[in-house]
């Protein structure tokens, strides 16, 4: 046999290897860098308390949502690993509006009632058991915001849960989100100034006036005036109507749209609250408490006052369920755990909903998530598990990879 | 001639108390079907000390319980002109069996008739018809533990102790609380959850729209026992030992029930020894108009007596077995008032200083208690004829001191027998008697704990003690202990299972994975509201247990059926059966959904809320 058609019948004989490497060469070469797609699909998709997707597939990718439905390449379909979750519904992960993750002593500076530029998110901790729990009742991000006991408290941070490394449970996303003031009791300390509802009218009044007119400078000087320009949302914590009424008040001379947390005695003041289009974050509920209280979402909802549940994480699904138990529409009560924190917290590109370019931040229920008879399966953050059970997992990808290896051996 | 005088007085006392006696006596035997005697089994509660307030006063101080039961009244009176009623609704959820689409009720009067698919139950042409078109139709609600319509002194009563009776303060209430019928509770367990340790004995009211009534023979339904220690760092033994310490109480009540039962006796004794005393001398009486004794005069003149002490095992629905001759069960008091008047009058020992005699016979010799048995049979055979003739001499050798002078008196024949003496009655302990129907189990034991440390050792506390009859209530760290509740066979009432902030100590219960695991482990289990205000929500904490894992159907029986056969009533409640109460919940969605409201409820066949009115069909 002559050299040359030896060394062309080698190659013959090579040429499937080459091919399979190639092929598997370019595959390679081909798929993401960082990781490899994900292909959610289930039942029902809420992209956003309004919008569904049905039967609901999304493409996560890098952890943000890529594609929705249709609009997803069956080439990157082929190619994404594919995660199901059949007769599911997923909707955006829960946002925890206010919260102090326990850690109230490191957010508060007594001494001091205004602190306007100080930044929660200099007190998180990270390793904070909390946050384990924050994925356990469906949140995927949680405000970190300076305690209630300073009339202006500082600025509010955006934590998320999820393991980063070996000892951090949870991470920051956003470090500056809303300004916080208090007007309760807790704010108005008999040891320092001030120590009455209008005392503390009286020193943000003179506060936001002074950074109007430069007398206030520097970094305090700043947090006031991003608030009074509309540039940073005010959570002001009122519970009584004098204080919620004394809160719009202060809202309507600075002419911004204020937000108001605790709100106990909202139902007093519901036309002042929808006249200066205010938010209000609510506690949670208690099946116990007063029918007044229990139908305040309802109220709030009729009179177009957006609404959100903070406090205890274990207790936001069943306060949105008491909520359309006592006639709150599903809609505005999957919002108030959803887009409505997310919006308040300047963040409802990114968190709140499930549109592209959104954090691929989602929970999975087996039915309504408004019905606590429906179980919750799954919660993923950035496209991460992070509590429950991944579903059906089929990776084509892979398959035809392993098949190709087998035909290469 | 002083014995006539003393035997005409006598009976000038006696007859006034028979015959009313016998007339109070009267509405309840044409009553033959106390059919389930009301919970008044232990011998203890049913000895003549006890039952005579309760002859004299025949339950008119008895609260709500006696007061309306308008069931009762309804099948008794309405009978002519119960109304048939066949509710339609779309989905019928009968709970007893498998749901219904397109289904149908019918009711009749208070109670359902039949429960099945349109077309095929035969309706009566001249029922009325209510259609619940789209809707679910379920049994009434019932609530296994709940401090509805109490007001806050009755519920926050800390000083309450086994023998505090919630009907009591039940009846004493002037509010209404409509949220329990609203949100379809048609039947609840109320009772005070704050006694420490004990918290009293529940009862098991009906709400109704505007009141309530409590149910009838069901307003002893339980007695509370406080055991969940606070939320703070306690040591496991300590609780142990407060566990302890609580059932100790159980111990020495064996002593106790045997003094009341040889009390018992010794009053039983004392009344057949009257009726033979009055007999002699009677029959003296009549000795010197007929030497002869006739067979009509002495029996007639026993009559009141030994006619009353043949009804009176009835009335009292039989503690004593009907042993023969010993029956006169209840004519001890009266026989003791009568002794009491006749003291002035006759010849009557002094009475005080003589009580303590005829007291010691009783506790001190149990060797009258085995002869008694068999005293009837002498006496058997002709009762009236034979005492008189001869009196006692065949029965009396064993009997006590005041008897033994009897024989040989009867010899003479003209000495008459020694007046018997009235027994010392020890007054009762209301405390212990509660206690005694916990052992007996006509009365179950409600036990509230939360660490699954205080479930075992009240697990074996009951055990120790033999309680027949427990219910754990919270059970909040119950999940790693179910295998051991389905082992005891105890039924468990979670008041917890929805959402909510536990106290450090509590937090690692993981309570919403509670009804899953008891439902898995074969336990019993009820899902209640715990309290009136949270009664809207019974659906949701139902629903909860569902979202953590617990089958719909399991949830859906642990707030119908499993708790009305917790509380004993499921004759008349908890699920769609032929025969049942009518009590009817009408929803527009399944009942789980956060988003269902409730249209109608019914409660014993009457429209008891009513949120938009159903489509009613004219005949």
């Amino acid at each position: 046999m002559n050299p040359s058609r030896r060394s062309s019948a080698h190659v013959a004989t090579l040429l499937p290897f080459l091919v399979a490497a190639t092929l598997q060469g370019g595959l390679l070469a081909q798929s993401p860098q960082t990781t490899q797609d994900l292909l959610v699909t289930c039942a029902s998709l809420v992209v956003a308390p309004d919008t569904a997707i049905t039967p609901g597939v999304m493409l996560v990718r890098d952890g943000k949502v890529a594609q929705l439905g249709n609009e997803i390449p069956e080439e990157a379909r082929a190619r994404a690993k594919v995660c199901a979750f059949d007769g599911a519904t997923i909707v955006p992960g829960f946002v925890l509006a206010h919260s102090t993750l326990g850690q109230e002593q490191d957010l508060a500076e007594r001494a001091v009632a205004l602190t306007p530029d100080l930044l929660a998110a200099e007190a998180f901790d990270p390793a904070g058991l909390v946050l384990r729990h924050l994925p356990e009742h469906g949140f995927t991000s949680c405000v970190l915001s300076p305690s209630s006991t300073n009339v202006a408290g500082g600025i509010a941070a955006l934590v998320e849960p999820g393991k980063v490394d070996a000892r951090s449970l949870g991470s920051l996303r956003i470090a500056e989100t809303y300004a916080k003031f208090s007007l309760i009791a807790a704010a108005r300390n008999p040891e320092r100034q001030p120590t009455s509802l209008m005392g503390a009218m009286d020193l943000l009044r003179n506060a936001f006036q002074d950074a109007k007119t430069g007398q206030l400078t520097g970094s305090e000087g700043a947090a006031f005036t991003a608030v009074a320009r509309g540039e940073r949302r005010a959570v002001v914590h009122a519970d009584t109507r004098a204080e919620i009424l004394a809160a719009l008040t202060l809202a309507k001379e600075l002419g911004i749209e204020p937000v108001i947390a605790g709100a106990a005695e909202a139902c007093d003041c519901l036309a002042e609250l929808a006249a200066a289009r205010a938010a209000v974050i609510l506690p949670p509920m208690q099946p116990e408490q007063r029918d007044e209280q229990l139908m305040l979402p309802a109220r709030l909802e009729q009179a177009a006052i957006l609404f959100c549940f903070a406090g205890s994480p274990a207790l936001a699904r069943s306060s949105a369920a008491l909520a359309v138990q006592n006639g709150c529409s599903k809609k505005a009560a999957l919002a108030a755990l959803t887009r409505t924190p997310a919006a308040l917290c300047a963040a409802e590109t990114t968190h709140g909903s499930l549109r592209r370019g959104c954090d691929a931040d989602f929970v999975v229920f087996d039915g309504d998530p408004l019905d606590l008879s429906s179980q919750q399966l799954a919660v993923y953050g950035d496209g991460v598990l992070l509590f429950g059970t991944a579903g059906t997992s089929t990776d084509k990808l892979a398959d035809k990879r392993a098949s190709l290896q087998k035909e290469t051996l | 001639m002083r014995l006539n005088l003393t035997s005409t007085v006598l009976f000038a006392w006696l007859l006034p108390f028979c015959a009313s006696a016998l007339l109070a006596q009267e509405p309840d035997v044409p009553k033959p079907p106390p059919q389930e005697p009301a919970p008044v089994p232990a011998p203890a509660e049913t000895d003549p000390a006890a039952s005579k307030p309760a002859a004299d006063t025949p339950k008119a101080d008895e609260p709500a319980a006696t007061e309306a039961p308008p069931e009762r009244a309804a099948r008794r009176g309405g009978r002519q002109r119960q109304r048939t009623v066949a509710v339609y609704a779309s989905h019928v959820h009968p709970v007893s069996g498998q749901d219904i689409d397109d289904g149908v009720v019918l009711v009749r009067g208070d109670r359902i008739v039949a429960v099945g698919k349109q077309g095929e139950i035969e309706i009566p042409e001249s029922a009325e018809t209510v259609r619940f078109d789209g809707a679910h139709l379920y049994p009434g609600l019932v609530d296994a533990s709940s401090d509805a319509f109490l007001d806050d002194a009755a519920r926050n009563d800390a000083s309450a102790d086994a023998a505090t009776e919630i009907r009591s303060a039940l009846s004493l209430r002037q509010d209404r609380e409509d949220a329990l019928v609203a949100s379809g509770i048609t039947t609840a367990y109320v009772s005070n959850n704050r006694g420490t340790p004990w918290s009293g004995i529940a009862a098991i009211v009906r709400p109704k729209k505007g009141s309530f009534t409590v149910m009838p023979e069901k307003d002893l339904a339980g007695l509370g026992l406080q055991l969940a220690a606070a939320p703070t760092g306690t040591h496991p033994l300590d609780r142990q030992r407060a566990i302890e310490g609580a059932f100790a109480a159980f111990r020495g009540l064996d002593d106790y029930r045997k003094k009341f039962d040889e009390q018992q006796k010794a009053l039983t004794k004392y009344a057949t020894d009257f009726a033979d005393y009055v007999a002699y001398h009677e029959k003296k009486n009549n000795k010197g108009e007929q030497k002869k004794p006739d067979d009509g005069k002495p029996s007639e003149a026993n009559k009141p007596i030994g006619g009353d002490a043949q009804k009176s095992p009835e009335a009292p629905a039989g503690n004593r077995p009907p042993g023969t001759g010993e029956t006169p069960r209840g004519d001890g008091p009266r026989g003791g008032r009568g002794g009491r008047r006749g003291r002035p009058g006759g010849e009557d020992p002094a009475p005080k200083p003589d009580e303590p005699k005829p007291e010691e016979p009783k506790p001190e010799q149990p060797k009258p208690q085995e002869p008694k048995p068999q005293e009837p049979k002498p006496e058997q055979p002709k009762p009236d004829d034979q005492k008189p003739q001869d009196p006692k001499p065949p029965a009396k050798p064993s009997e006590t001191k005041s008897t033994e002078g009897k024989p040989t008196e009867a010899k003479a024949d003209d000495k008459p027998p020694e007046r018997p003496k009235y027994p010392k009655v020890e007054s009762r302990d209301p405390v212990k008697d509660s206690l005694l129907k916990v052992l007996d189990g006509t009365l179950p034991l409600r036990v509230t704990l939360v660490r699954p440390d205080e479930i075992r050792a009240c697990l074996a506390a009951a055990r120790e003690h033999k309680v027949p009859a427990l219910v754990l209530e919270n059970v909040l760290g119950g999940t790693s202990m179910s295998e051991a509740l389905a082992e005891a066979s105890v039924a468990c009432v979670l008041t917890n299972t929805m959402a909510s902030e536990q106290p450090e100590p509590f937090a690692d219960f993981q309570a919403s994975a509670l009804p899953k695991a008891l439902h898995d482990s074969g336990v019993a289990f009820a899902i209640a509201s715990g309290s009136g205000r949270r009664a809207r929500a019974l659906p949701l904490m139902a629903a909860s247990a569902v979202g953590h894992g617990l089958d719909p159907s399991a949830a859906l029986r642990a707030i119908t059926l499993t708790p009305a056969e917790i509380l004993g009533v499921q004759k008349d409640v908890g699920s769609l059966q032929a025969g049942k109460l009518a009590d009817l919940l009408i929803c527009d969605r399944p009942l789980l959904q956060s988003d269902c409201r409730v249209l109608a409820v019914w409660s014993a066949g009457t429209v008891q809320y009513e949120s938009a009115p159903s489509k009613q069909e004219p005949r």
